[in-house]
């Protein structure tokens, strides 16, 4: 803030004559630092009037205020007449900038921040940030990350670690973004902030521990912390904590009930505890209150299969693939939902596109094998159960129930081929998404 | 032919009597001019003919009220310029976010019926803006519809000079009458519809009956609210309740209260009407209507399932609390009482429309398309555009956007300013990354109807994505303004305060 006067007096030393309208600089100063803005208004209004708009104090003073009340017009125009009053003054080039910036014109923005930097005689961290923030906005994604490097290292914002942060996200560079974060949480301990991001980043490259660490800590800050609240309850609810997990969404719920994540997550803990009717309420208010939430028909799908409503399974789940069609497990349940309305050709169509789309897929494989069984075709079971072995040793966990199968499944290749009536009824355990972020 | 025979055979004044009893009005008015023109003194011909005229156009004017903009902007009735919280139908609670409003901001109710629409203005700004289109008919003047039809009706029907010059009326003369002045008052009420006059009229006959018959306070009460002394109205009808208890005088205090923009006071009304009436359905309904205004949806829902328990074939009972059910999710419940609608004989655009949209949220999907295809064929011009955005929502419930988006644009094109369907409109092209179309739907939706606060947080998002922080923040502003607790808006504001604060 008192940036401008300083730059003021540094660029012209020549002219420190201090002459009458200057004596009203120091009260316009005051109320603003008092945030008395309304008064502050009227004294710059009197003061310009009897100055003959001259007096730049004032002008950069009404620039801020207006800024404060979200006229960034009128606020450029401020900054514009203060530039034109002095035009030597860096501070004049870098808050014309900031308007360009607020108002998304960001290329002039960038022009005129590469000006103040020519302009001014040392290093600038405001400068080079909002360099940064420029080219991020223009998708310049190296050139940015530069620039928000010179920052951190010229200084510790806070802001500047997050954006960073939040660039190597965007690249999938998870390695560099944690450690980022890090060194940010040794700065600022006390930033609830920096901590959710990284706790969230934890769990994307799923180190659960980690991110249960972090966000525990984050929730003694700040125990009303949602975005915290509702990783922690999913994390709660991977492990199967679902009680746990629901008291800490009901807590988080207040804030957010029409965040349709949430009333997803809700609707699947109640699934995990066999509460299907609750369950599909839930689910189908997440669905309700966003309608393209692919992962949230998802889920409804599976629990309308569980219920053995397989045409509204099939329902839910043909839109979720149409939202989003790279989902290799919606199109096993679909397969799963077809095959027990005994529509088998479509149902094995349905399995070779969830294979196709995820060729180790353990439960699809071994799906597909079962139809091919009961169809007659032993030898193209064969290999694709070939393939389910070869998925279940690249897969790190999977079900007990699938292994059961398979064995069952090898019995009745090998042994007796007459046998595989009885494991007709196959049930399938498949991963509920959980996704905590708020949007 | 014997029976024409027979009746031609009768005396004209006798028959006169018939048609009159058989609703056969013009018949009625026929006869008592032949016999008028034989003996213009027969008092008798004179009153039927006067009785048969106003029940041609008698209307039950309790329900009949709906407040002009005119008349909410210079309103000084309101006693609390801003009422506490729950205490005004104006600044009642907002308590169902899940309900969509009406174009005047209030949530959406059962059944239309006078003043759903309207929005219980809070000012004339607001009810100016309001789009005067196919989907909003708030009438400009005080004066309703169906009273100025009354109006023009008196002008019609007669073609050689008015049957009776009120202007030369003897009023003391007829008022001392017994047997004429009440006729001849509902005559120039209703039937002249001249208030000021059939003020006068009514305040010559009270007088000689010595104040004591409660028919014409009543009626005095009627007239002062119709020239919007609405407290010496309440003064008559209260000294009417003096005399005894009486259902209409109950009902016409509770509705002047409302117009006093005191639910409370109009609740307490009905409750001491109760206490008289217990099992009366109107009164039941009254309150129900009010707690619906003041936005208590469960206790309006538990007085229309009172009245159901009274009168299982009330409508507006059996379609509102269809209607909770619907959006408390529970489609299934609110299925039935749409299909008991049905059984009923309503046949029409509104109830298949509905039906086809609890049974596509009740996943009876084979129902569905037979129930739009059944509301489309019903529906005419005006109710279409809502079956079309309907139809959208489901084909988006089933993951057909192009279908989506046809059916938006045939809303469009049927009502071009949809506010929801412009958004949603908007949403689907931002989903297929066309942001600039999107931009302008989102504009041309805020400007169609801006009590809805998506199209603006909507804009809000979008201007954040673009960069464009200055818009984004009036935007959310508005958004805010109409919908104080959206958490996302809250958002989004804080980052912007956090922006426009760092230097």
């Amino acid at each position: 803030m008192d940036n401008g006067l300083v730059s003021y007096k540094i660029t012209e030393p020549m002219m420190q004559v201090f002459n009458v309208q200057e004596k009203s600089d120091w009260i316009i100063y005051n109320r603003y630092i008092q945030r008395d803005l309304e008064l502050c208004k009227l004294l710059i209004d009197q003061d310009l009037r009897n100055t003959k708009d001259n007096n730049e104090f004032a002008f950069y003073i009404l620039g801020l205020i207006y800024r404060e009340e979200g006229k960034i017009k009128n606020s450029y125009w401020c900054f514009d007449r203060y530039y034109a009053l002095n035009p030597l003054c860096v501070e004049g080039v870098k808050q014309i900038a900031r308007s360009c910036l607020l108002l998304g014109r960001n290329d002039e923005a960038r022009k005129m921040y590469l000006e103040a930097e020519k302009m001014s005689r040392e290093p600038d961290t405001k400068v080079y940030y909002n360099l940064g923030l420029c080219y991020l906005n223009l998708g310049e994604l190296d050139k940015s990350k530069e620039y928000f490097h010179r920052t951190i290292q010229l200084s510790r914002n806070q802001d500047a670690y997050e954006k960073l942060a939040s660039i190597f996200a965007i690249e999938n560079n998870f390695k560099n973004a944690t450690s980022i974060l890090i060194s940010a949480s040794k700065l600022f301990p006390f930033s609830t902030n920096i901590s959710v991001d990284l706790g969230l980043l934890y769990m994307k490259q799923r180190d659960y521990d980690q991110a249960f660490n972090v966000l525990g800590n984050t929730l003694c800050q700040d125990p009303e912390n949602p975005k915290a609240l509702l990783t922690l309850a999913a994390e709660m609810q991977r492990n199967f904590g679902y009680d746990e997990a629901l008291a800490k969404y009901t807590k988080a719920v207040t804030d957010l009930s029409e965040c349709s994540e949430t009333w997803n997550n809700i609707g699947m803990c109640f699934f995990g505890k066999h509460k299907y009717v609750a369950a599909i309420s839930c689910l189908k208010r997440a669905i309700y209150l966003h309608p393209f939430n692919w992962i949230a028909l998802y889920n409804l799908g599976l629990v309308h299969i569980y219920t053995r409503q397989y045409v509204s399974a099939f329902v839910f789940l043909s839109t979720s693939a149409k939202l989003n069609p790279n989902h290799a497990g919606t199109f096993m349940l679909i397969g799963l939902a077809l095959n027990h309305m005994n529509d088998t050709r479509n149902a094995e169509k349905a399995y070779r596109k969830s294979i196709e789309l995820n060729s180790d897929n353990p439960e699809a494989l071994i799906n597909l094998t079962i139809l091919e069984i009961n169809q007659g075709k032993i030898k193209e079971a064969e290999k694709n159960f070939h393939a389910f072995q070869e998925a279940c040793l690249l897969c790190g966990s999977i079900d007990k129930e699938i292994i059961e199968l398979g064995k069952q499944v090898s019995d009745a290749i090998n042994g007796q081929p007459q046998s595989f009536d009885e494991h007709e009824d196959e049930k399938l355990e498949s991963d509920e998404p959980c996704y905590a972020e708020v949007e | 032919m014997d029976d024409t025979k027979v009746i031609a055979s009768l005396d004209t004044f006798y028959s006169a009597c018939m048609d009159l009893r058989k609703h056969n009005y013009d018949r009625c008015i026929e006869s008592c001019t032949i016999i008028l023109s034989k003996n213009p003194y027969d008092q008798a011909a004179w009153a039927l003919k006067m009785r048969a005229l106003t029940e041609q156009l008698s209307i039950d004017d309790i329900e009949a009220e709906e407040e002009g903009i005119a008349d909410s902007y210079f309103n000084s009735d309101a006693i609390a310029e801003n009422a506490r919280v729950g205490t005004s139908l104006r600044t009642a609670q907002d308590t169902s976010n899940q309900r969509p409003r009406t174009v005047g901001g209030r949530p959406l109710s059962g059944i239309v019926r006078p003043s759903t629409s309207s929005a219980g203005g809070n000012n004339l700004q607001l009810a100016l803006k309001t789009p005067r289109t196919v989907g909003s008919s708030r009438p400009l003047t005080s004066q309703t519809a169906r009273n100025i039809r009354l109006g023009t009706a008196s002008m019609v029907s007669q073609i050689d000079g008015p049957f009776i010059n009120i202007s030369r009326l003897n009023f003391p003369k007829y008022a001392s009458d017994k047997q004429l002045s009440k006729l001849l008052f509902n005559y120039i009420y209703y039937q002249q519809n001249d208030i000021r006059n059939a003020l006068d009229f009514a305040v010559e006959a009270t007088k000689f009956c010595n104040f004591k018959d409660p028919w014409w306070k009543v009626q005095l009460g009627k007239c002062y609210v119709m020239l919007g002394l609405l407290r010496d109205g309440e003064a008559q009808f209260r000294s009417a309740l003096q005399h005894g208890p009486n259902i209409e005088v109950f009902l016409r205090l509770s509705r002047l209260f409302i117009r006093l923009d005191q639910p409370l006071s109009s609740l307490d009304i009905c409750q001491k009407a109760m206490s008289w009436f217990p099992h009366e359905v109107t009164l039941l309904i009254e309150i129900a209507r009010i707690f619906e205004g003041l936005n208590n949806i469960p206790m309006s829902v538990k007085y229309y399932r009172d009245i159901l328990e009274l009168d299982a074939t009330d409508m507006e009972s059996i379609a509102c609390i269809g209607l909770h059910h619907f959006y408390s999710d529970q489609p299934e419940v609110a299925l039935r009482y749409y299909r008991r609608l049905l059984q009923m004989g309503l046949y029409n655009a509104e109830l298949f429309n509905n039906l086809g949209l609890c049974s596509f949220y009740a996943q009876q999907f084979d129902v569905v398309t037979a129930c739009f295809e059944n509301a489309l064929r019903l529906a005419l011009d005006d109710n279409a555009a809502d079956v079309w955005y309907n139809i959208s929502h489901v084909a988006i419930g089933f993951g057909d956007l192009d279908i989506a988006e046809h059916s938006l644009h045939l809303t469009l094109s049927l009502n071009s300013s949809h506010g929801a369907a412009l958004n949603n409109l908007a949403v689907l092209q931002w989903r297929k990354n066309n942001v600039s179309q999107a931009e302008s739907l989102l504009n041309s939706a805020i400007a169609a109807e801006d009590h809805l606060y998506e199209p603006h947080y909507n804009r809000a998002l979008l201007a954040q994505e673009e960069g464009d922080h200055q818009t984004s923040y009036a935007m959310v502003k508005k958004s805010l303004s109409i919908y104080p607790n959206h958490y996302n808006s809250k958002d989004i504001l804080n980052e912007l305060k956090k922006y426009f604060s760092s230097l």
